[in-house]
């Protein structure tokens, strides 16, 4: 009995370091406990990328937490997406164009960077078939265009690449359905589709709106593309049937640009989404897209939808000046608390 | 009309020809009535109508000893100024009483050369080697010099003093660490009322530094840069009552942009090729109605950026024409009026259409001496733009002297000023952000400052202090409005204030004559506005502006030899306005040995010189590495 007390108690003291598990989140996979990583770009131009962690218990934040689990030894460079995979995280940074690998438990860095030619400006990544697919940028051309954007698919073993297959302009984000990898590629109004089995491509489809930027899955195995539209123009949203490959939804946002990021929640049946106007959310059975904010705010950068405690993550950078502004939210769209982050708060990943 | 009596720092006696008696010293603190050659007017000095202003002219010797580097190099060591580098010999921008580079004007020959687009001006582009005269006004001056004169004015000249009749020629050539290689000839011929003179400089460097990144020693890459210029003077003075002078500088900077740290071993294609060209004609009359000075300038800047394949162009030329015309009022009370009018033209590939404009500006001001120990001027300028509005700044400034007596004055020095600049031509034409409409940015002054100076037979002091208080609103900041688009704002407030103090010694002890000059700078420059609410930015120092920074030179001079200690401290700095991280401070020590040689009617001048001379590791701009210890060895020989 009494054995158990003082376990219970060196659990919820000690949670930062021990690998006690709470029954509040149901896969903790961290020794920081249950919380969220935040990926925060740092300072336009000074490689200063970071990762803070949110402990949810104790409501704190770890700052620099690369820094402080690598004996002093920072990212060293703009911090873009951060994806988890079998115990590792990618750090898919730019300036340099690298990807660090660190450990899901500690984040401790696994071995050297996936770097060199064959990451050009790298920008997000996913998993599937055995093999990671990363959207690259490519170069610059004479007219700032980026005709030479292209997936590097790699083998994770080896840690090299192994393939380069030529999407569209500017491939940004990237989602894996079953064998199939669809690419954004935000330049243009066009997703192109991937077949992991023989790493070509399958399909392009044309996007009602311009810009299509990021993906989510919903219960019904439908794909959400949200689309950030013309400069200074609308955009929208459309639902693909990835069996079919084909829209069967779309949706403009009248007067409003999204910015291009976008969140489901944990069962899968609403969205949400980022505007000027703030987050938006959809149910995704929904054919009418409401447009009133959930949140109103002017600049939110990043949203995510923690499934483990169903709560809404929204940064505000606060104008890239100083620390970011991490707030969180029920479902209703009722705050529920806010903590600083670091410079550029741009996505979550959830523990 | 006065003739003025033009007077060179008295340091320059000291090398070329000893003391003379001492004299009582002048409101612009320098000797008067010493009985050299009479010389013609070069032009209004710039102490005239500012009265209060703290004005520091850079030596002559460090000019010329500094020939083979860049005007950002000087001013880091000489002057109360901070310089932001992002990276060696890379874009070099300064910030003067906790301003930003655009808070600075920059003239030359009297013409505003800011660069237009993104406001400011690279200090790595001016090289000493193109220049004469370097004089720092420190405070708003726009009642004086318009848009831009928040912080203060670097004055730049092509021309210092009317040549001396005869033939003369300098050549040099220096090379050092990190496969740099510098040459430049001068020529000039002067038969009297008439002179040329040509200058052409050529600057080249590898610029492949060791630095330690990650506890492993790497090259620098991707930072070589290379220069060349040539400048032409004519000057004719019509007669002793009439000069016209013609200044042409074309300059050429080819540079590769030095990567971050953490990327240099992936460096990227990036550079940028600028192309300066400026000319300026002056005509200037002394006449029984009063004194009559008209410029004419045309500057055009080209730059070329390039990434990867892609490039851009950003190219603008300007027009200016000054026209001002001075006569004494009464006793004791002297007027200057004038006229400025400026035509742009841009050829900016991403602006996406050719914009032009023309701004008028008109000013007045006036000297008033009512006693001999009490001067004051008063000063207003106002800008003229169609469509827009431009404030009216005045400034009021005093310097009365308090102590005088053979050898020494004492000078109690106020003043009042508002300043402004309009907004670039970026914040107001970019398309889709740009906004016509954006207002200027204002600042209002006040500062109060003593100077005292001691001349004896064989000693020469001066020391300075100034306290200063500035609101700076309306300030513009680019911010993000959802996603991609950033749109420029008067958003920003800030407040500074900070205390300048110099202090200048020289002796002479039988053939050995030594020099020391300090300055220590302390500003405090504090967010007022959040930028967005609840940032938590108010009370926060401005990033890359240090609190505290210091310099002193220590120079020997003994018979053939000289040897030259730099020091420069720079204070901790803050890497945004949220004062999250900051870099450590630094101090850097550089030396500097000479000896010249007679050889024939020419002198040839040896020197060697050592950069950094502790290998201390040091980042003046966040990622960017800085070398350490360098060395360079020159020649440079002078016919007279």
């Amino acid at each position: 009995m009494k054995q158990m007390k003082w376990f219970t108690l060196l659990c919820a003291g000690l949670f930062l370091f021990s690998g006690c598990s709470e029954d509040e989140n149901e896969n903790p996979v961290s020794s920081f406990g249950a919380g969220a990583l935040i990926v925060n770009e740092g300072n336009f131009g000074q490689s200063d990328g970071s990762l803070s962690f949110y402990h949810t218990r104790s409501d704190s934040v770890t700052e620099d937490v690369i820094k402080k689990q690598n004996g002093g030894e920072n990212l060293g460079a703009t911090l873009i997406s951060a994806y988890e995979h079998d115990g590792l995280i990618y750090l898919i940074s730019n300036s340099p164009d690298k990807i660090e690998i660190v450990s899901v438990d500690d984040f401790t860095f696994e071995g050297a960077p996936l770097a060199g030619p064959d990451f050009v400006a790298p920008r997000y990544m996913t998993v599937t078939n055995g093999k990671a697919y990363v959207t690259c940028w490519g170069d610059w051309d004479e007219n700032f265009t980026l005709p030479d954007s292209y997936v590097a698919v790699i083998d994770l073993s080896q840690r090299t690449v192994i393939e380069k297959i030529r999407v569209q302009d500017g491939a940004e984000g990237i989602f894996a359905v079953g064998d199939k990898v669809f690419v954004a590629n935000s330049y243009t109004n066009w997703v192109t589709v991937i077949d992991s089995d023989t790493d070509e491509k399958m399909d392009s489809l044309q996007t009602a709106y311009d810009a299509p930027n990021d993906f989510v899955l919903d219960k019904n195995k439908k794909l959400w593309v949200v689309c950030k539209g013309p400069w200074g123009g609308e955009g929208g949203l459309v639902r693909i049937n990835s069996d079919g490959m084909e829209a069967d939804f779309e949706a403009v946002t009248t007067g409003l640009s999204p910015i291009g990021k976008i969140a489901i929640n944990g069962e899968g049946d609403r969205i949400y989404f980022l505007t000027g106007a703030g987050v938006h959310s959809h149910p995704v059975n929904s054919e009418d897209l409401d447009l009133d904010p959930l949140i109103s705010g002017g600049d939110f950068y990043a949203i995510g939808y923690h499934p483990g405690e169903n709560a809404l993550y929204v940064a505000d950078p606060k104008g890239f000046q100083t620390a970011g502004r991490v707030e969180r939210y029920n479902p209703d769209g009722t705050m529920i608390n806010g903590f600083d982050a670091a410079v550029g708060p741009s996505s979550f990943l959830f523990y | 009309m006065k003739k003025l009596f033009l007077l060179w720092l008295l340091g320059n006696y000291l090398f070329t020809g000893g003391f003379a008696q001492p004299h009582p010293l002048n409101d612009y603190g320098e000797a008067d009535t010493i009985e050299l050659e009479e010389l013609v007017i070069i032009g209004i000095p710039i102490e005239k109508y500012a009265a209060g202003s703290r004005i520091q002219t850079i030596e002559k010797a460090r000019i010329e000893n500094g020939r083979s580097s860049k005007l950002d190099d000087l001013l880091a060591r000489n002057s109360a100024i901070y310089l932001k580098e992002y990276g060696n010999g890379m874009l070099s921008s300064v910030s003067m009483r906790g301003g930003s580079s655009s808070h600075t004007a920059v003239l030359w020959n009297g013409i505003n050369i800011n660069t237009l687009t993104a406001g400011g001006f690279d200090f790595s582009q001016a090289p000493i080697a193109a220049i004469e005269k370097v004089d720092i006004q420190y405070g708003s001056a726009s009642s004086l010099y318009g848009s831009d004169a928040i912080g203060g004015v670097v004055h730049l000249s092509s021309i210092d003093e009317w040549p001396e009749k005869g033939f003369r020629a300098s050549f040099q050539q220096e090379a050092g660490s990190f496969r740099t290689w510098f040459s430049s000839g001068v020529v000039s011929y002067s038969s009297g009322p008439f002179y040329t003179k040509t200058s052409l400089y050529r600057k080249k460097s590898r610029n492949n530094f060791p630095f330690i990144y990650r506890s492993s020693e790497q090259r620098q890459k991707n930072a070589a840069y290379q220069y060349y210029g040539v400048m032409q003077e004519l000057g004719y003075r019509i007669n002793p009552r009439q000069s016209l002078t013609l200044s042409g500088w074309f300059n050429h900077n080819d540079r590769e942009v030095q990567p971050n740290m953490q990327a240099n071993a992936y460096p990227v294609r990036e550079n940028l090729r600028d192309k300066n060209l400026r000319i300026s004609a002056n005509y200037k009359l002394d006449h029984q109605t009063g004194f009559y000075s008209i410029t004419s300038g045309y500057v055009h800047d080209n730059e070329l950026y390039a990434i990867d394949k892609a490039s851009t162009k950003i190219a603008t030329r300007r027009w200016v024409n000054i026209c001002q015309y001075e006569r004494d009022l009464a006793h004791g009370l002297t007027a200057k009026a004038g006229g400025e009018w400026t035509h742009i033209v841009t050829d900016v590939d991403g602006y996406q259409r050719e914009i032009s404009e023309d701004r008028i500006d008109g000013f007045l001001s006036l000297n008033y001496t009512p006693f001999r120990w009490w001067n004051s001027t008063l000063n207003i300028r106002r800008t003229f733009i169609r469509g827009y509005e431009a404030p009216t700044t005045p400034s009021i400034g005093n310097s009365l002297t308090i102590l005088e007596n053979n050898n020494g004055k004492l000078i109690f020095k106020t003043l009042a000023s508002k300043g402004y600049r309009i907004p670039t031509l970026n914040d107001r034409y970019q398309p889709l952000s740009g906004n016509p409409d954006l207002l200027p940015e204002k600042s209002y002054s006040i500062e109060a400052g003593v100077r005292y100076d001691l001349l004896e037979e064989r000693r020469r002091l001066g020391i300075e202090a100034t306290a200063y208080v500035m609101k700076v609103d309306e300030l513009i900041q680019w911010m993000p409005i959802g996603g991609d688009l950033w749109i420029p704002e008067n958003i920003r407030k800030v407040a500074v204030h900070g205390l300048e103090g110099h202090a200048e010694l020289e002796t002479q002890m039988g053939d050995l004559a030594m020099i020391f000059t300090g300055n220590y700078f302390y500003t405090r420059s504090i967010n007022k506005k959040e930028v967005k609410a609840g940032d938590g930015t108010i009370g926060k120092q401005l990033a890359y502006s240090p609190e505290h920074s210091a310099n002193l030179i220590a120079e020997a001079r003994l018979n053939q030899w000289s040897a030259t200690v730099m020091n420069h401290f720079t204070g901790r700095r803050y890497t945004n306005l949220g004062n999250q991280s900051s870099l450590q401070p630094y101090f850097i020590t550089d030396l500097d040995v000479a000896r010249s040689i007679s050889v024939g009617g020419s002198i040839c001048m040896l020197s060697f010189k050592i950069d950094n001379v502790f290998n201390i590791r040091y980042q003046n701009y966040y990622s960017k590495a800085m070398p350490g210890v360098g060395f360079h060895a020159g020649v440079r020989i002078d016919f007279k």
